[in-house]
């Protein structure tokens, strides 16, 4: 036998072919979704049981013992790793071919059968004729269906909405989430910047996001500055609550022996929030401004700003020394002439909403404390121009500053994520909420009795058969037509 | 104006009676939970009637507590651990009367919801905390409270749904033996079971989806990261994915049957997982 180069080739495309059909096939199956959603749950599962972001030392050291296991998958950063995002890239695909798959069926109107199943049988009075026109009027006039075939044995009417343009819709949502992540995958980056009152800052990424990271470590400093105009922080007066954490003195409070009790102590104050006014300023223009609070960024440039928290700076004078010491909140702060450091607590400054809801501002004050060892020694609190004494030495709260710490991220996926979901979750909420029903009906005559023959089908929530099926006798036995004392014929 | 006594006093007051009547809701869900007991013991509908009745009058309590709670806060109150559990109950409960509203003297699932509905109590009143804080800043958030909200919504409708599809699995032998009558289950209503908690699951799809949407939109706003893989996050997100799984099965003729009732209780495995399993987890 005699083969062809050319029979070959043939032969080997009518392969390849056969191959991406196949393939085509399975990932238009829901029974493959099934499957990869599977592994998917699987794979979070992983990542559930394995502190992500650890590494592999501590794993050791908190007695992890699938040390092979886990950096072969890579499972303390499993969401990352080559398995989990082929898997992911897999249910993709998977989408994305069902959805090209069904795009024509959103198109092409159902095909009916000529004959259904009756699932109800109502008997009626009239003659078959009038019964026609009665059951139609009560179909379309009453029950505000749509007639979508009526040239069969069979009629078919519809209500609600198109179910399959839904379903197809929130698919395609489901694929715009996708590339929203993957967007985020490769571009996004984040990091700080902690603004001081009155100066202007430039944002220096040292993260330029995963693919750029490829062949540039860091991003380009922004060409605009920010410049912190103002910082507040607001507090509410807050008792705490004396109640017990036994479960039996809590089920005695239940039933009713003792009280809980609301308390208020001095320094019951708890950040309600805090504000910082701050202006993109490029040479001498202002570009935008925005008093941004914890959860309202300042977005500008692609990135967003985030209120991270704020950063005290206290000065202080030494025995009366007109040049003034700085540290910061927390830090430890040398003075000279004592042997232990003195560290200073964050600044409490702003206003306050008293607990029967008047407003009063604070008089600043910060704690004072000695770091003696490893230990911290209260040694009191201060207002602005008060001192205190620590082993001779005057120490005197002479001002403050307060910078914003800000968290910025660079995330070009967010906003296609929030486009898909939106999509998903509308057409989703009107395919399972409102829905969809479909009735197909017949009358036919058997012993000398008419009856209305009913198969009823719904999608979603927003109709039920049996409330059809209601409605509908309820309107026929208005009209005369239905007999009240006639047997169902099923 | 109310000194700083007279507005202590009167919280520590409010919150007392709040608190007895959680432990009054917690005893009639238990009420309830016995009830049922003796109607599957007994099979008289009697005992089915009478805790369905108390299931009501607890319903009647959880909803008291909670508008009496949003007073004492002057918020929404559901954002703590403690709130949002006694939120749980509620939905559970609620959902579970008005489901049950169609059957005639059928009873059986309720044992699971009444069970769910008195631990969901006595878990807020042991473990949480009663104490009416101020929100921390991250936590003043429109998405927040409609993340917690919906989530334990879906979370009360998952738990419903299951119950029934336990009901379903557990009773479905029987009635091919004939032997389940005595619960008023036979073999033309007992798909009914099946469809009821497929319709749960419908129901409460949307409410999880919205409910993870919420959350990312208001850890993006607040953090600037929409999704971190905490547990909690990845636990709700397992079990949308099985609720995913449940819902395709549902139209693939091979998988519509038991296989999805096992993956209807496997999604509830999945909540009981991301909340409180994921609590307890941590404190391991
Ligand atoms: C994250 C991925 C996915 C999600 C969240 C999702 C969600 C859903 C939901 C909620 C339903 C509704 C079931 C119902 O109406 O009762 C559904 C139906 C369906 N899905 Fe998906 N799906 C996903 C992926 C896929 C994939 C990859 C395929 C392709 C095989 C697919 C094909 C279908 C089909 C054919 C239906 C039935 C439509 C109908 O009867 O109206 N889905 N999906």
């Amino acid at each position: 036998m005699e083969y062809s180069d050319e029979k070959i080739d043939k032969g080997l495309a009518a392969r390849l072919t056969d191959v991406f059909t196949r393939a085509y096939r399975l990932f238009a199956s829901t029974k493959t979704s099934v499957c990869i959603l599977g592994l998917m749950a699987v794979c979070y599962l992983i990542g559930t049981v394995f502190p992500q972001g650890a590494d592999l030392s501590e794993y050791v050291k908190e007695g992890g013992r699938l040390v092979f296991l886990v950096s072969l998958f890579d499972l303390l950063d499993f969401f990352s790793s080559p398995v989990f995002l082929f898997l992911a890239f897999l249910l993709f695909l998977n989408l994305v071919i069902c959805t090209y798959d069904r795009y024509p069926a959103i198109f092409i109107k159902d095909d009916y059968p000529r004959e259904f199943e009756p699932l109800h049988s109502i008997a009626l009075t009239q003659d078959i004729k009038e019964a026609f026109v009665k059951v139609r009027e009560a179909f379309v006039k009453e029950l505000k269906f749509k007639p979508v075939l009526s040239d069969s044995l069979w009629t078919v009417v519809e209500k609600g909405l198109p179910y399959r343009p839904l379903t197809w819709l929130y698919h395609a949502g489901i694929i715009v989430c996708f590339l929203g992540f993957a967007l985020t995958y490769l571009f996004a980056y984040e990091g700080t910047v902690t603004l001081s009152p009155k100066r202007l800052h430039t944002v220096v990424p040292d993260d330029t996001g995963r693919l750029k990271s490829l062949w540039k470590k860091k991003d380009d400093p922004t060409d605009f500055h920010l410049l912190l105009e103002d910082f507040g922080t607001e507090y509410i007066q807050s008792p705490d609550l004396n109640y017990p954490d036994d479960r039996a003195a809590r089920l005695a409070i239940g039933l009713g022996w003792g009280s809980p009790a609301y308390e208020l102590h001095e320094d019951s104050l708890f950040v309600k929030g805090w504000k910082a006014r701050i202006k993109v300023v490029k040479g001498k223009e202002t570009l935008y401004e925005k008093t941004a609070e914890v959860n309202s960024p300042l977005k500008y440039g692609g990135y967003a700003f985030h209120l991270a928290g704020w950063e005290d700076t206290v000065k202080v004078s030494v025995d009366g020394n007109p040049i003034l010491l700085e540290a910061k909140a927390g830090d430890a702060l040398f003075v000279p002439g004592l042997l232990d450091p003195v560290v200073f607590g964050d600044v409490k400054a702003g206003k306050v909403l008293r607990l029967d809801g008047s407003m009063a501002e604070l008089e600043a004050f910060t704690t004072v404390k000695r770091k003696v060892k490893d230990r911290e020694e209260y040694l009191g609190k201060v207002r602005i121009g008060e001192s205190i004494d620590i082993n001779g030495r005057r120490i005197t709260l002479a001002g403050f500053e307060t910078g914003s710490v800000l968290n910025y991220r660079y995330d070009p996926g967010a906003g296609v994520l929030w486009a898909g979901g939106l999509l998903a979750l509308v057409t989703m909420a009107l395919r399972f909420y409102i829905g969809w029903c479909m009735a197909a009906y017949n009358i036919v005559e058997k012993d000398g009795i008419v009856y209305l023959e009913l198969f009823i089908a719904v999608k979603g929530l927003g109709f039920s058969p049996e409330r059809v099926v209601k409605a509908l006798e309820h309107r026929l036995t208005k009209d005369d037509i239905r007999p009240v004392l006639l047997p169902p014929f099923k | 104006m109310l000194n700083y006594e007279m507005i202590l006093s009167r919280d520590s007051y409010l919150l007392a009676i709040e608190l007895r009547l959680f432990w009054l809701a917690s005893l009639i869900y238990g009420l309830a939970l016995i009830l049922y007991i003796f109607h599957i013991i007994t099979r008289a509908n009697v005992f089915g009637k009478a805790a369905a009745t108390a299931m009501l009058v607890g319903v009647i309590a959880q909803a008291g507590l909670i508008v009496l709670r949003a007073f004492e806060a002057g918020r929404a109150p559901f954002q703590t651990l403690y709130e949002s559990l006694s939120w749980f109950a509620l939905c559970a409960s609620v959902t579970y009367l008005y489901e049950s509203r169609r059957w005639k003297n059928i009873y059986f699932p309720g044992v699971f919801v009444s069970a769910l509905s008195m631990g969901a109590c006595l878990y807020a009143l042991f473990a949480g905390s009663p104490a009416i804080e101020p929100l921390s800043p991250a936590l003043q958030s429109y998405w927040f409270e409609w993340h917690v909200i919906l989530a334990f919504f879906s979370y009360a409708v998952f738990a419903v749904s299951a119950s029934i599809e336990a009901a379903y699995l557990i009773l479905s032998p029987f009635v091919k033996k004939g032997g389940a009558t005595g619960y008023g289950v036979n073999t033309e209503n007992i798909r009914d079971f099946h469809r009821s908690a497929f319709r749960l699951v419908l129901f409460g799809y949307p409410l999880l989806t919205f409910a993870i949407f919420s959350g990312a939109a208001w850890a993006n706003n607040t953090w600037g990261r929409y999704w971190s893989w905490d547990p909690k996050e990845t636990w709700s997100l397992i079990t949308w994915t099985v609720f995913t799984i449940y819902l395709h099965s549902k139209t693939i003729p091979a998988l519509k049957g038991w296989p999805a009732s096992v993956f209807n209780i496997i999604g509830f495995i999945c909540v009981m997982m991301a909340f409180p399993g994921v609590n307890w987890l941590a404190s391991l």
